[in-house]
């Protein structure tokens, strides 16, 4: 049999916003059931790539393929994309006018037509996935910051996507808050979920990464295992911008 | 749903029909099209409906003679019948000009009193306040202006039977009549004796100033400079009388024409309708412009030894003002078009002559036009002239 | 307050501590002598001129004015065997305004002293026989004007106290038993009494033997205040929210132009800058363009001029068709308050994070459903406050129609006092419109403030985070 897709490629990818090039010619290869860590200094396009994967930004120049679709001005194709890809913000996002439970059914009910037996099915399952079911008919104000972030994970999920996107989820986060939520990546990255994660979170990346991509300037300027990357990078500015991160 | 292949085998362009960019267009081609379909009905109708009426289409009706006249404006009789309707609209205009500059000059005053008061701790003074506020903004204009007009300003007596005040000065229906300073043939050369001795005046109060600063010594430097400017003139004004007095007059019934200066009821009606209207809502703006500025602010002031009034005047009111100035050019804009009311009790603001101009040449939608772009063009102007106050106004940051 | 060791702090003088009358009147009216100064000009000035206008009110003022046109300045020339319709309408909002200030607002000790105190007067007056109140002087005027003048007043002000009361009790019980449902229930029944007193008052049609038809041209005074107001309530709320979205279409982030200096006397760059204008335009500019010019156009010109020309131009454009004058009003009041709708939607669109927006994309919703559920509900949830003082406003600017010749409280009052019967009566006939426009006016401010304060605000926490 031939050998499997890649579930993701990106070739030569860029884009600009008015005069600056934002993205430089970004190629890559994603593996399904891969989890991809994305660091890097900020500005040096790692949040511009993640979101032209789902179309929330438009790349100027090159080729996106998602799970066989190509990302193109095509109604149909893009519907079809955001609807195997779920994303997962650095400012949450919740609907602050739903309850939690609402958040999670909104788009499985309105995107997928599930009735809504089942979507609420699913949601509870999930909100016991992210271990905070008792939950689900508050508001996202009522909430902590953790508590929110994990429902967004939910929300996200409920679409049963086939890739994963995390934008920096846990940068807004109080430090004792963050450690529930990478619980909760570690368990998605275990359950064979292809990921993409933008994230600072060192200790996360050694642990669950299959591969770690270092961006610079819109360049993928280094990428490898964790254990290549951490302890033997390449080129001089990886191993500055890892001296500078790990060095508190 | 996908394609089985690694490598897409169809084109990079999408059909058209599925395009994004192609639907964007395609809307927007339909909205358009509906938006012209839905206009040149309504154009052609309203052609055909004038051709019926028998009504003229073109400007050239401006030229012709208006056939009545206006009797309020800057001189007595600004316009009269020979007169075009050009210079009808012309006089509208001015009369639309005199009414808002001097109503927004008053609103401003008015509103920053009623403002302030609106926070005083004299207990009489903050309840008249809010009494004036809350019976200003619910009940509209139109009725305030009407009431005004008819209800006070009309029962006045008759010009036979007129108050008289030393002046002399005559209160009565036909309006406030006054002694006026008229203008002679000198008045150019003592407005450049002014000018030079307020240049004058200014050099002398900054030198006077650098002075002060550098020695610590009171030099006056204000009151010389100013002491100056009112000699000069008032010199100048024994050479060369550039202005005469010119006493009012009653001739029967009437004031007599071009004596004195007379505030028509019409005028005053509109002006101090709208100047107590708008301050109303001027005054509120105040109060939450001050109310904005943080307590720390005052409580600092209060330890450097300010006194209150020093402290509003110094330090809270221009921070006031930044967060002031974008309501308040919403009033002023409401100020500007809210003249037009001015029709209602007979003054010819622009849009009083333009109904006249209209029953008189039957060019409906040709005044139509001229009015409202006359209306966008002060809005306009005006909302330009407060972007810049505003942006004047705004913190500076990094 | 002496104390033994302490330094030589001047004491503050007694005033913040006192209490009593003396104490307040010397705190609040004669704190220092400008002060003091301040207030005694001000009380003798503002007692000289309430006194004149008591003075008037009670000795000069005839009211026979207002209590022989009672009818008409209420109902304008709405046939008098169908005014039951008009009984039931306002009777129907009142109520429902009752149950929502039941469940939503709280009362305030103050409200609670007014509507006693009136309900006193207008139950108590009546029965007092006036002409017995003496032959001349005040007693006379007093019996022979203010009094029957009150009672004219009497019933529709019980009437209408007793709907406000019913419905507070009903609102307030309901919501105790289960206030979620009371809510729904009550913004249902608000949402149905639309179309209900719509045709209540102007009647199905001409055959229909309950509900005949009451053309517009008999509609006047009050009633036509309200329907005008109502009217373009209505219709105007959904248009400018179509407005609002349309300036919105396209991209909300415009992307910072650099423009060179002075770029406007160089006619060479004018063809760029317009370039980077349209693109900024996003991406229906069309749409945006047009929403753009409408809204800027009808907020820059007066509304006098918009009815002005709904009156002139209408009737030419649509041929021999004709248009009744007040549904030329309505439609060119419509019009008018969509473009400040629009503006003030705008705003609430303009306040809602942006990651909102790409939650929903991300999510696949598409762009209608992101509307409808996510960007709408946030945003009129913030700015209802302001809406309501649009609506308030729009109240008020119906006034205007009696410059282009309409029937509503303003214009019956004039054309009343034109009558030779009444003339010299202008007074008290504006003062009698002026009064009616403030207790709508003033009473929807304070409700539209307590509903702020309970309703949608407790709606606004729940929106953090």
């Amino acid at each position: 049999m031939a050998e499997k897709a890649p579930i993701i490629i990106a070739r030569d990818v860029h884009k600009w916003f008015g005069d600056f090039h934002a993205l430089r010619g970004i190629s890559l290869e994603v593996q399904a059931g891969e989890v991809v860590v994305i660091v890097g200094p900020s500005g040096s396009g790692k949040s511009t790539f993640v979101r032209t994967i789902n179309r929330l930004e438009e790349h100027d120049r090159g080729e996106i393929i998602v799970d066989g679709i190509a990302l193109t001005n095509d109604v149909r194709n893009i519907a079809a994309v955001r609807q195997e890809i779920g994303m997962v913000f650095q400012s949450f996002n919740l609907f602050p006018h739903l309850t939690v439970m609402q958040n999670i059914t909104l788009a499985p009910i309105w995107v997928r037509r599930w009735p809504r037996a089942k979507a609420e099915k699913i949601a509870m399952e999930l909100l016991e996935r992210v271990r905070i079911p008792e939950q689900a008919h508050k508001y996202p104000g009522q909430l902590s910051g953790g508590q929110q972030q994990r429902v967004a994970i939910a929300r996200a999920l409920a679409m049963q996507p086939k890739i994963m996107l995390f934008d920096e989820p846990t940068s807004a986060l109080d430090p004792e808050m963050i450690k529930e939520v990478l619980d909760v990546m570690r368990e998605l990255a275990r359950s064979g979920l292809t990921m993409l994660v933008v994230t600072h979170e060192m200790g996360f990346a050694r642990e669950v990464a299959n591969r770690v991509l270092f961006f610079d300037m819109g360049q993928i300027v280094e990428q490898g295992t964790p254990a290549q990357f951490f302890t033997a990078a390449q080129t001089e500015r990886a191993k500055q911008f890892l001296s500078q991160i790990l060095a508190h | 749903m996908s394609t089985s292949s690694v490598e897409p085998s169809f084109s990079q362009s999408p059909p058209l029909w599925r395009d994004l960019r192609f639907l964007r267009a395609v809307g927007q081609v339909i909205f358009l099209a509906i938006v012209f379909f839905f206009l040149s009905w309504f154009i052609t109708n309203t052609q055909q409906g004038l051709k019926r009426a028998g009504l003229t289409l073109g400007f050239d009706f401006l030229e012709q003679p208006s056939s009545f006249q206006i009797d309020e404006g800057l001189t007595a009789q600004p316009h009269l019948r020979t007169d075009s309707f050009l210079h009808a609209f012309e006089v509208g205009f001015i009369n639309t000009l005199r009414v808002i500059f001097i109503g927004l000059v008053l609103t401003t005053i008015l509103g920053l009193i009623m403002g302030v008061a609106r926070l005083s701790t004299n207990w009489l003074i903050q309840h008249i306040a809010i009494v004036y506020v809350e019976i200003m903004q619910n009940t509209p204009l139109l009725v305030q202006l009407i009431f005004l007009y008819i209800g006070v300003l009309l029962t006045l007596p008759s010009v036979r039977e007129a108050v008289v005040l030393p002046g002399p000065v005559y209160l009565s229906v036909r309006g406030l009549a006054t002694p006026a300073l008229v203008p002679t043939d000198k008045v150019a050369t003592w407005l450049v004796v002014v000018l030079i001795a307020v240049g004058v005046g200014i050099v002398v109060w900054r030198v006077r100033r650098r002075a002060w600063l550098q020695t610590g010594q009171p030099t006056y430097g204000a009151e010389l400079g100013t002491a100056i400017v009112v000699i000069a003139a008032i010199a100048a004004w024994l050479v060369l009388t550039p202005f005469v007095v010119s006493l009012p007059r009653t001739v029967g019934p009437r004031y007599a024409e071009n004596e004195g200066w007379i505030l028509s009821p019409e005028f005053a009606a509109v002006l101090f309708g709208l100047v107590l209207y708008t301050g109303a809502f001027v005054a509120e703006i105040v109060r939450a412009g001050i109310q904005a500025v943080p307590i720390g602010q005052w409580e600092a002031a209060r330890a450097q030894g300010f006194s209150h009034f020093q402290t509003l005047r110094l330090i809270v009111l221009p921070q006031a003002l930044r967060v002031m100035i974008p309501p308040l050019t919403n009033q002023y804009l409401n100020l500007i078009k809210n003249s037009s009311l001015g029709a209602a009790v007979g003054y010819s603001e622009i849009f009083g002559v333009g109904k006249t101009i209209q029953l008189q040449s039957g060019a409906s939608v040709q005044v139509i036009i001229i009015v409202m772009i006359t209306y966008l063009a002060l809005d306009l102007f005006a909302a330009l002239i407060m972007n810049i106050v505003n942006t004047r106004f705004q913190l500076k940051t990094r | 307050m002496t104390s033994t060791t302490a330094p030589t702090v001047m004491e503050p003088p007694q005033l913040a501590h006192a209490t009593g009358p003396f104490a307040w009147l010397r705190r609040n009216l004669f704190r220092t002598i400008p002060d003091t100064i301040l207030t005694l000009v001000v009380a003798f000035i503002l007692v000289s001129l309430l006194s004149r206008f008591a003075a008037w009110t009670v000795s000069e003022a005839q009211w026979a004015v207002i209590t022989e046109n009672f009818r008409v300045l209420m109902q304008g020339l709405y046939p008098l065997d169908q005014a039951w319709r008009v009984a039931l309408a306002v009777v129907i909002v009142l109520v429902l305004a009752g149950m929502s200030l039941g469940i939503w607002g709280r009362v305030v000790a103050s409200t609670v002293v007014t509507l006693l105190g009136a309900a006193i007067l207008f139950m108590i007056v009546p029965i007092i026989d006036g002409a017995a109140w003496g032959e001349s002087g005040l007693g006379y005027y007093l019996g022979r004007e203010v009094l029957p003048l009150l009672q004219v007043l009497r019933l529709p002000v019980l009437v209408a106290m007793v709907c406000l009361v019913a419905g507070y009790g009903a609102g307030w019980i309901f919501s105790r038993i289960n206030r979620r449902a009371a809510s729904r229930v009550t913004l249902t029944l608000w949402l149905v009494s639309i179309p209900v007193t719509f045709f209540l008052v102007r009647g199905v049609g001409a055959a229909s033997p309950t509900l005949p038809l009451v053309p517009t041209s008999l509609w006047g005074g009050l009633l036509l205040t309200f329907m005008l107001a109502f009217v373009a309530i209505v219709c105007c709320f959904p248009l400018g929210i179509l407005l609002a979205l349309g300036r919105m279409s396209g991209g909300t982030q415009s992307r910072r132009v650099t423009r060179p200096a002075y770029w406007w006397l160089n006619p060479a760059q004018w063809p760029r800058v317009l370039l980077e204008g349209w693109r900024n335009l996003g991406h229906y500019p069309v749409i945006k363009l047009f929403c753009v010019v409408y809204i800027e156009f009808l907020r820059g010109v007066p509304l006098v001029t918009v009815f002005y020309t709904a009156n002139l131009i209408v009737p030419l454009a649509l041929g021999s068709t004709e248009i009744d004058a007040v549904v030329r009003a309505m439609v060119a009041l419509t019009l008018f308050e969509a473009a400040y709708i629009a503006e003030i939607v705008r705003g609430g669109l303009q306040a809602i994070p942006p990651g909102q927006l790409e939650a929903a994309k991300a999510l696949g919703l598409g762009p209608i459903q992101a509307t409808l559920f996510i960007t709408l509900p946030q945003a009129l949830r913030i700015v209802i406050p302001a809406l309501v003082g649009q609506f308030i406003t729009m109240f008020k600017d119906t006034s205007l129609v009696a410059i282009v010749g309409l029937s509503d409280l303003l214009g019956i009052a004039q054309s009343i006092v034109a009558q030779k019967e009444f003339t010299g009566r202008q007074r008290e006939a504006f003062v009698f419109v002026a009064i009616v426009y403030f207790v709508f006016s003033y009473g929807m401010s304070r409700a539209a403030r307590q509903l702020e304060r309970s309703g949608s605000g407790r709606l606004r926490q729940l929106g953090r985070g």
